[in-house]
């Protein structure tokens, strides 16, 4: 067994780290705990007991709300994402730092990773979008997940039922940030350009449509 | 009364000596010297009053002018009551003593735009710092995103003295000119003879100054918006004048010894505005270096520095999930129904 806290596997290294984050290196070494043992029996003093182990509900990222501007919606809300969160599990949070529902700005630009760890979602006009037609892949990909597509004078109309737009945005939209973040931070360079953005986009996702493929 | 002192530390030159005791005038403070050198017997026409460790002693605050770390920007100083200060300049090469500076109460520094001539000679730094002393310290330093567009055409009008001359260029160039003006109607520049060229060269540390010099003649007229004119005898006050109006603005500064204060100068440009530097006292000569030096610091001031980008310059990755849009292919999607109809 590791004893450092560095080279134990991912999943291992997230669940201990979003339950302790601020335990020293060694807390749980198991040279430590018969040291401390030792010196009790020598003191002639009751063996303390062991640590538990960590167990429970590990906390989740702040989520933070602000409210969408008029005409706008945001498509999960906060609680929609705290579930959603928790169903991706430790390793695929561990280092987020927030998720944020903020306004954006026009239909272009979904969510945004700011390294290191800030995952912000914008709202989005509501439904029917008006889609260019050179946005017709994006298109076919919001239909998979049960969207309506019609077309009119030159553009896409997207039609969205609630609950398909809330999967379409925890699915394709919040783990696909969750994949840039899962690239960025497991590298150890949290504020530095790893990857190209090609290769970055594609690695987030494949993260993405792999972890929705378990969820 | 007492008045202020400057010092001049281990001085060497005995043209700089005069200079010093100019520009002490010029602002109405007394001069003194502290020999280091042994160099009194070369001094014999210069005449300097000797300092002695209690004439320092006596001086609050006691200030130095010097290129040290930890030195505070000359714009914007406030030194507070004046009477019984003193300040030190150096010696030209090495500075101020070492020991001297232990005891200065602050340190001051004139913030430069040229890393390779980043020096003004001692007079001019003298009576730059004078001018600013005496006026509470003027403001800090402008910051602008883009102070090189700010910054105004450089004119000299010289004179007879190459030495004057040649130090007011190594002014300009230190305080981020790269590109002057020279009206040299006395030849004293351009087409001198060798020594004069060398003298003049020298002071304008020519081996390191790059500063580029367009010679102009007197009659030539300029396509200039403003021409500001800057002396001690007429105008609005330095301090309260724009010196940052960009490249239509022109900033001229007279040789005051040998041209007519009265001149026609409506050839440079469609407006002029005359700037008098505010100095309460009057010297026995009028130095086109400290005239001029002063008139630059304050436009150096005004032109400013670049705003730095702090934090803010470095900005981590970020990625965005977006609408992905494909090349554009031409052409228009149609429905079934529309094809029908069709």
């Amino acid at each position: 067994m590791s004893r450092s806290k560095h080279t134990r596997p991912l999943n291992i290294r997230a669940a201990d780290r979003l339950r302790r984050p601020r335990e020293p290196r060694g807390a749980d070494d198991p040279r430590r705990l018969r040291r401390s043992l030792r010196r009790s029996k020598r003191a002639g003093l009751p063996a303390a007991p062991a640590p538990p182990p960590p167990s429970g509900d590990w906390p989740l990222p702040r989520i933070v709300e602000k409210r969408p501007r008029p005409g706008r919606l945001h498509p999960a809300s906060a609680s929609d994402l705290s579930r959603f969160l928790r169903r991706c599990g430790e390793a695929a949070v561990y280092g987020i730092r927030s998720v944020e529902l903020r306004q954006g700005a026009g239909l272009r630009v979904f969510g945004r990773l700011l390294t290191p760890g800030r995952v912000l979602l914008f709202d989005q006009p509501a439904a029917p979008w008006r889609l260019p037609v050179s946005a017709r892949d994006e298109a076919r990909a919001m239909a998979a997940y049960g969207a309506r597509l019609d077309a009119a004078s030159g553009l896409i109309l997207v039609s969205w039922s609630p609950a398909a737009l809330r999967d379409y945005w925890l699915f394709e939209v919040l783990l696909h940030e969750l994949g840039h973040h899962r690239l960025q931070h497991h590298k150890g360079q949290r504020r530095r350009r790893i990857a190209r953005s090609r290769d970055h986009e594609a690695a987030a996702s494949a993260f993405g449509r792999r972890l929705g493929r378990c969820l | 009364m007492k008045r202020p002192l400057l010092i001049g530390d281990g001085i060497e030159n005995p043209h700089n000596v005069r200079a010093l005791g100019d520009a002490a005038a010029l602002f109405d403070w007394s001069c003194g010297f502290r020999d280091r050198a042994g160099l009194a017997e070369a001094w014999e026409d210069a005449a300097p009053r000797w300092l002695e460790d209690e004439d320092l002693a006596s001086r609050r605050p006691l200030l130095a002018l010097e290129n040290a770390p930890g030195a505070s920007s000359l714009y914007g100083f406030r030194a507070g009551n004046l009477s019984l200060a003193g300040l030190i300049v150096g010696n030209e090469r090495r500075g101020i003593d070492r020991g001297l500076l232990k005891r200065v109460d602050r340190c001051l520094a004139l913030p430069m735009a040229s890393r390779r001539v980043n020096t003004l000679n001692v007079a001019a730094a003298a009576a730059v710092s004078l001018y600013y002393l005496s006026r509470g310290g003027g403001g800090p330093i402008f910051r602008r995103p883009k102070p090189e567009k700010a910054r105004p055409v450089l004119l000299l009008l010289g004179g007879r003295d190459h030495v004057e001359l040649g130090s007011a260029i190594r002014s300009a160039a230190a305080l981020g000119w790269s590109q002057a003006y020279v009206e040299d109607p006395a030849g004293v520049w351009f087409g001198c003879d060798r020594v004069t060229r060398s003298e003049g060269r020298g002071a304008a540390r020519r081996g390191k100054n790059a500063i580029r010099l367009v010679p102009a003649d007197g009659e030539r007229r300029y396509p200039f918006d403003e021409a500001c004119v800057v002396s001690t005898a007429r105008g609005e006050p330095l301090g309260r004048s724009s010196l940052a109006g960009g490249p239509g603005q022109a900033l001229v500064i007279m040789d005051e010894e040998s041209r007519e204060p009265s001149e026609d100068l409506s050839r440079l440009a469609r407006r002029l505005r005359y700037i008098r530097i505010e100095a309460p006292g009057t010297p026995a000569r009028s130095r086109f270096r400290l005239t001029a030096s002063i008139a630059l610091a304050e436009a150096a001031r005004q032109v400013g520095i670049r705003t730095p980008k702090g934090r803010r310059g470095f900005r981590p990755p970020r990625y965005d999930r977006a609408l992905t849009i494909a090349g554009d292919e031409g052409g228009e999607w149609v429905s079934l129904a529309q094809l029908a109809e069709y």
